[in-house]
């Protein structure tokens, strides 16, 4: 093919104001977005495990009015409450600070004691006095065959065994037979937190943060990747503007996951309430949408940060997801020696900023200024880093 | 910041209206590269050719001004206008077609260009419309539908001139736009800029192809080292300056020697090409030629050529380069 025979022809129609040309970044951002099957594959299969199933309960199950609680959960529970599923064979001693169901055996050849109640369907063997309070005077090991969890204390003084589990607040977690001399101190680190609620559904969280990684991987690191930087910025358009546009369009996509769905619940329930206390629905409706607005925008600026660091897609979702992770990980490793540790955990700053939007306070251990703090500077810091580094790109060095 | 209206002011104003770049003294270094060496130098309005070897600061000097790349001394005005402090107004008006590859793969031509388009300030309706009237012009097809990642180098370039042009900017900024292309491609691009060229806009074309450059420019920027080497019409650089003469000496090594030792007092020896018992030299000087033959048969050489210097821009390119060392 040749040249064409068409000569050059300008173009003489009227420029837009240059103040709205960001928004053609957010709404080329928000239409890529929902043409890529991965992030409608997150978006469809997070509504229905995170959100369907709750808007239909919300309509389903009768209810007086639409309560904080249905959003982040009821009181937690009392401390010192066990639940034994399985068998625990105490050879050595075990003291309890509380009640527990036990549905399942304890075999005592040592010493147990239980400061509470103990309730449940299973038996429990042994030289021992199976009474509440329990006290089993030889030193022995504690044997595990089935599951047990413990949300208060467990001391152990002798050793501990068995081929089930043991979960609880204390560092032995698992399954398995654990031969090794463990106490553990007087106050437990265990977080107790508020239980249950539409928010802190499992899946709401990680689909936040799957389709966080897939949206905001691409935002930064494709246009390094494809040098597309460069037509942007010879063009009249800002850093600042550059940035707003690709955030504004993350946060569109981000919306229909993490706001939309929280409206239709609230509306749902509130459609359906038997009361007539429409003031406390309406509060919580008002505290969702700011509850909405802060997981809609929450993991953005860290995913841009992240994606603004590597010129490859794929390495900047990885990146960006498993970040998180290990951020779990670390915060519920390092809560044994300060229950504060848990605030680098970000799903556990949004469960506790939750919590203070619904009315609650933080759970106890937990300092809500530094929950404060944290808060802000997840969003703020990776903000100005970006911000920095997004100017450097533009003006070359 | 304010737009302008993009109203056009009829054919006499335009022509009337020279966008001009200016540089003076510019400086960028990269480290302990300095890319560009106190360049000092006037854009004219028209197609202009920027000419220099690899790594002469071709690319630099148009991201500079651009405002891309940050000068560390010196000036730039874009028809008044310095693209540091009113970067959103010379943007407004300026198109950029980038030496390396820089499009959004994932999109196709359509979508790219009327992306470009909207940010550069045009509605989304006439965006596309104008989308599909560039990558006409330019030449891309039905594949203007197909992702870009598919294109060939020489899509690639249209699409490049295409993102450049949507906007109808005053002045054009391409950086080796025939980069990657085969020749007939090159030869369609060097057609298109011609033709673009014609609607009166300020084009600076970088390449260090001088046959290119030859091809659509009337004016050259000689660029070597980050330095100015020379500039102006390709036609006045051609012709060659007055008292400057070629001349080519045959004769034994040492008779060439002394010749060289006696002619240095009479001319300016530009330059001397050494040859197999020849030599070729060009010099400078106001006095006749008769004292050269004079000096010829005294040096016992003969004279094999003598004439005034007709330098072809390959010669300047060469000689240019010569000095840059
Ligand atoms: N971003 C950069 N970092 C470091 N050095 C650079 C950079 N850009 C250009 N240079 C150097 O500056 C000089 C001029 O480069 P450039 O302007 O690209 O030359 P040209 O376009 O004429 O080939 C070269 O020595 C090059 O290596
Ligand atoms: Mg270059």
């Amino acid at each position: 093919m040749g040249v064409t025979p068409i000569e050059y022809r300008p173009w003489e129609g009227k420029r837009t104001e240059n103040y709205l040309r960001f928004l053609v970044i957010s709404l080329t951002v928000f239409r890529q977005k929902l043409k890529s099957k991965w992030v409608l594959a997150i978006l469809i299969i997070g509504f229905i495990l995170a959100h369907v199933f709750f808007i239909i309960f919300a309509v389903t199950v009768p209810h007086e009015k639409l309560t904080p609680e249905m959003m982040v959960g009821d009181d937690p529970p009392e401390e010192g409450n066990y639940d034994i599923n399985g068998e625990i064979f105490v050879e050595g001693s075990m003291d309890m600070g509380g009640a527990f169901d036990l549905n399942g055996s304890i075999s005592l050849e040592g010493r147990m004691d239980v400061d509470g109640d103990l309730i449940g369907l299973g038996t429990i063997v042994g030289d021992g006095t199976p009474l509440p309070p329990l006290t089993i005077t030889d030193d022995g090991a504690v044997y595990v065959n089935g599951t047990v969890i413990i949300y208060g204390e467990m001391e152990i003084i002798g050793s501990l065994g068995g081929t089930g589990y043991l979960k609880g607040n204390c560092t032995i977690v698992g399954f398995g037979r654990i031969e090794e001399r463990a106490e553990v101190g007087e106050e437990g680190p265990y977080i107790s937190e508020r239980q249950g609620g539409y928010l802190k559904n499992f899946f709401f969280v990680i689909f936040t943060l799957l389709l966080a990684s897939l949206v905001c991987a691409d935002l930064i690191a494709e246009d390094l990747g494809d040098n597309s930087f460069i037509l942007f910025f010879s063009r009249p358009i800002k850093p600042r503007d550059y940035l707003a546009g690709k955030i504004i369009g993350a946060l569109w996509i981000m919306g229909i996951f993490c706001f939309l769905p929280l409206i239709i619940y609230c509306l749902a329930a509130m459609g359906t309430q038997s009361g007539g206390d429409y003031g406390t629905s309406l509060r919580v409706l008002g505290a969702t949408i700011g509850a909405g607005l802060l997981t809609t925008f929450f993991f953005i600026p860290y995913g841009i940060l992240i994606s603004s660091m590597t010129k490859r897609k794929s390495y900047a979702t990885i990146g960006i997801f498993m970040s998180f992770f290990v951020l779990i990980i670390i915060g519920g490793i390092f809560q044994n020696f300060d229950k504060n540790w848990a605030l680098i955990d970000p799903t556990r700053i949004l469960f506790y900023s939750y919590d203070i939007i619904y009315g609650f306070s933080v759970p106890e251990g937990i300092n809500a200024g530094l929950l404060g703090a944290i808060l802000v500077s997840i969003i703020i810091i990776p903000l100005i880093v970006v911000y920095i580094r997004i100017y450097r790109k533009a003006v070359g060095k | 910041m304010e737009s302008k209206p993009n109203e056009q002011d009829g054919e006499e104003k335009l022509a009337e209206r020279h966008i001009r770049i200016d540089t003076h003294g510019l400086v960028v270094r990269f480290g302990p590269i300095v890319a560009l060496n106190s360049f000092s130098v006037g854009v004219p309005k028209g197609i202009v050719g920027l000419l220099g070897p690899n790594g002469a600061g071709k690319s630099t000097f148009i991201k500079a001004v651009l405002g891309l790349v940050e000068a560390d001394e010196g000036t730039i005005k874009i028809d008044g206008l310095d693209p540091r402090k009113d970067t959103t107004q010379v943007r407004d008006m300026v198109g950029y077609l980038p030496e390396h590859d820089c499009l959004i793969n994932y999109m196709n031509a359509v979508e790219l260009v009327s992306y470009m388009g909207q940010i550069s300030g045009m509605s989304s309706k006439d965006a596309i419309q104008r989308t599909h009237e560039v990558l006409d012009f330019v030449g891309v097809g039905e594949e203007r539908y197909r992702i870009i990642s598919s294109y060939s180098t020489g899509m690639k370039q249209k699409v490049k001139l295409a993102q450049a042009i949507v906007h109808d900017p005053k002045i054009l900024f391409l950086d080796e736009p025939t980069n990657g292309m085969d020749p007939q491609g090159r030869e369609e691009m060097l057609e298109l800029i011609t033709k673009i060229g014609a609607s009166g806009k300020t084009i600076l074309v970088s390449s260090h192809i001088l046959q290119e450059v030859e091809k659509v420019s009337q004016y050259v920027i000689i660029i070597n080292e980050g330095a100015l080497v020379k500039e102006g019409q390709i036609k006045t650089l051609m012709v060659g300056e007055k008292n400057v003469f070629k001349l080519r000496v045959r004769g034994s090594q040492q008779g060439i020697e002394n010749f060289g030792k006696e002619l240095e007092k009479l001319f300016n020896i530009v330059s001397t090409e050494d040859e197999e018992g020849q030599q070729s030299l060009v010099i400078k000087g106001t006095e006749s030629g008769k004292k050269l033959f004079k000096l010829a048969s005294e040096a016992g050489i003969q004279i094999r050529e003598f004439g005034p210097a007709t330098l072809s821009l390959e010669d300047i390119f060469i000689g240019a380069f010569k000095e840059g060392d």
